[in-house]
């Protein structure tokens, strides 16, 4: 029913968005492996958490209990259970005064080992008589959990900053100009009709906040059978929409055809309308793929004419289940 | 003419998105290997007792009995565990095992094969290469055979049953980690290289409601019934909401857990102390449609249930 240009126009953007999204994830999950950004985050919330005492950080870090969880030898862990962390302290803290699980030897170690700041904040977390915790334990994991609640959130705070630099550098080095594409799908039947069909194959697909499954098993009497999930499906974009990239994109070789010969206020006008091209698009990549998948869903469903009953609004939002 | 700059750029991130696995554990698998214990709740083989614990684990530390050593039915470094290895009826298989540790004697045993990437190594790990003897008694693995079901003849099928004074991992810890595990595969005509990162959550203690119909597995190398499996839906640690659904829960024939699931009708809810392995049936069915090459994707993965009872509490 509707064949618009313009939703087909905004159909084309969003998917662009969408793809240069899934990009700009993949290499910023790519840094924070390689960077170790989770394991650094750690030790500094651990750090912070034993009050910046770098002997005890130390003596933590070596505890045999705390080296079971390096990836490799001589790595640093980027993930510590509670479990582990507080018998690896309770096993420092009481040294050879008793057992990791010795109150009595637990609290003199705690007077005599630690610096005052966390000495203070440990007994008072023992001497916490709430009856959702009962071990020594248990109340020294859950003062952990808090504090690893503090890691997430610097770590959040840390992909946000990179995925604003990736989303810029990307933005700029492949000239992803959004007034250019939007130029380009406006004034080009064909390239616009073939970009809305790789976004209709694009929005059937699965939603890209998580990872894809291998194999569902959803045979429910029949558990040895399982749905596989796109058996070749491996990359992070398809040829064509990798080909679809390459004809919406400029290029500054080409951008810069576009300014010779121009000049004063019409060349000025045009380097400035590129720039506010590259920074939208950068914005918009900044809003992650998630989000871009679930707008071209709705563009999509305008797009059908509306949803057949019990279609799903989108795909973050199933449609209930009927009998 | 357009210049083709984004395939160039695209190969990019494709190499980075495997590099940062490079110090994660890495095993090679045979496809045979797979096929075989795909729908199998242990195996069957024999053991070389390299080293082993000198007393099993204190209850708060899981109760465990561990040894590792050698097979050649498996040909990867391993472990295997005794469960509640302090019992009276485990102790007999302990003094065996102990009897054996260090005299390079290939003894029979029968448990749970058990892929996990608990322990990595730096080196790939390739299955049916030379597996040297092991020096202590927790070796970079990710191969175990654990719970022992069966050594030297003698069967401790009743050891698999809660660990008293042992706290186990809550549903929403344990699961909402396995979730969010990922794993490369790579796919050829004879192995599955299977490359993921360090996780723990051994043993973990959930409420989950039968979604299916129980299914017999394969036969074991013996010819009898291996165990069956079933899909479940696992609910978070109220028991209120669903936290995954469709989690194949594997049960050992002749243990206390299996004879639980026999006397539940269909769509009981039951308390379940379970470890987590390497799902081989969801590789297989990957593989089996054309799977190939290779891909980075959620890690498989199903329970092994230790212990079980009904939520009025009937064992």
């Amino acid at each position: 029913m509707f064949g618009l240009p313009i939703l087909e126009v905004a159909i084309g953007l969003s998917f662009v968005y969408l793809l240069l999204s899934l990009i700009c994830t993949t290499l910023n999950e790519t840094i924070a492996g390689l960077t170790g950004r989770r394991a650094d985050l750690l030790e500094k919330g651990i750090s912070s958490l034993l009050g910046d005492d770098p002997d005890l950080k130390k003596k933590l870090f070596d505890h045999p209990l705390i080296g079971s969880f390096e990836q490799a030898k001589n790595a640093r862990p980027s993930y510590l259970p509670a479990s582990k962390f507080a018998l690896a302290l309770m096993d420092i803290v009481t040294g050879d005064k008793g057992a990791a699980n010795d109150a009595g030897a637990l609290r003199e170690g705690i007077k005599t080992v630690l610096k005052p700041a966390l000495r203070t904040s440990l007994l008072a977390i023992l001497a916490d008589s709430s009856p959702k915790v009962k071990s020594d334990q248990e109340k020294i994991e859950a003062w952990y959990d808090e504090g690893m609640d503090r890691v997430s959130g610097w770590y959040k705070r840390h992909t946000h900053l990179w995925i604003w630099i990736l989303a810029a550098v990307m933005t700029i080095g492949l000239d992803a100009d959004s007034v250019h594409i939007f130029k380009t799908l406006w004034t080009n039947q064909a390239i616009r009709t073939a970009v809305v069909e790789s976004a209709k194959r694009r929005s059937q697909g699965e939603r890209p906040e998580a990872l894809i499954p291998l194999v569902i098993h959803n045979s429910q009497n029949d558990p040895k059978k399982g749905t596989v999930v796109a058996p070749h499906n491996n990359d992070v974009l398809t040829k064509e929409e990798t080909s679809e990239l390459n004809d919406l994109l400029i290029g500054w070789k080409d951008a810069a055809k576009e300014w010779k010969g121009k000049t004063g206020w019409e060349l000025f006008g045009l380097i400035l309308l590129h720039i506010l091209g590259l920074l939208f698009t950068a914005a918009a990549v900044t809003l992650g793929a998630p989000f871009w998948f679930d707008t071209l869903n709705r563009f999509m469903n305008i797009r059908s004419a509306g949803r057949a009953p019990g279609e799903p609004r989108d795909k973050s939002h199933p449609a209930p289940a009927t009998a | 003419m357009k210049s083709r700059r984004v395939p160039h750029f695209l190969t990019l991130p494709m190499l980075l998105f495997i590099a940062p696995l490079a110090n994660a554990q890495t095993i090679v698998l045979q496809r045979t290997f797979i096929e075989k214990y795909k729908n199998r709740a242990t195996i069957d083989g024999t053991f070389i007792v390299d080293k082993a614990h000198p007393r099993p684990n204190s209850p708060a530390n899981d109760g465990d009995l561990h040894a590792a050593g050698r097979s050649i039915d498996v040909g990867l470094p391993m472990v295997a565990e005794i469960m509640n290895a302090a019992g009276t009826s485990q102790a007999d298989v302990v003094r065996a095992i102990h009897a054996n540790q260090g005299n390079a004697t290939a003894v029979p045993i029968s448990g749970a094969w058990r892929i996990w990437f608990e322990h990595p190594s730096r080196q790939p790990q390739i299955q049916f290469d030379d597996v040297p003897p092991a020096g202590n008694t927790n070796p970079d693995h990710c191969f175990e055979i654990h719970p022992i079901t069966a050594y030297a003849g003698k069967p401790i099928l009743q050891s698999l049953q809660e660990i008293n004074g042992f706290t186990p991992k809550d549903a929403e810890s344990a699961f909402g980690r396995y979730e969010k595990l990922s794993a490369s595969l790579e796919i050829d005509d004879q192995t599955v290289t299977i490359t993921s990162k360090q996780v723990g959550f051994n043993y973990v203690k959930f409420i989950a409601q039968l979604a299916g119909k129980p299914d017999s597995l394969d036969n074991n190398d013996a010819g009898t019934l291996d165990g069956q499996v079933v899909l479940a839906n696992v609910f978070d640690n109220a028991g209120d909401a669903v936290l995954v659904n469709n989690v194949r829960l594997i049960f050992i024939a002749g243990t206390g857990p299996a004879q639980a699931l026999t006397n539940s009708p269909d769509g009981a809810t039951l308390e379940l102390l379970a470890l987590p392995r390497l799902d081989l049936n969801a590789i297989s069915t990957f593989i089996d449609a054309g799977g190939s090459g290779s891909v980075v994707r959620k890690l498989p993965y199903e329970m092994i249930v230790v212990g079980a009872k009904n939520v009025d509490g009937t064992p």
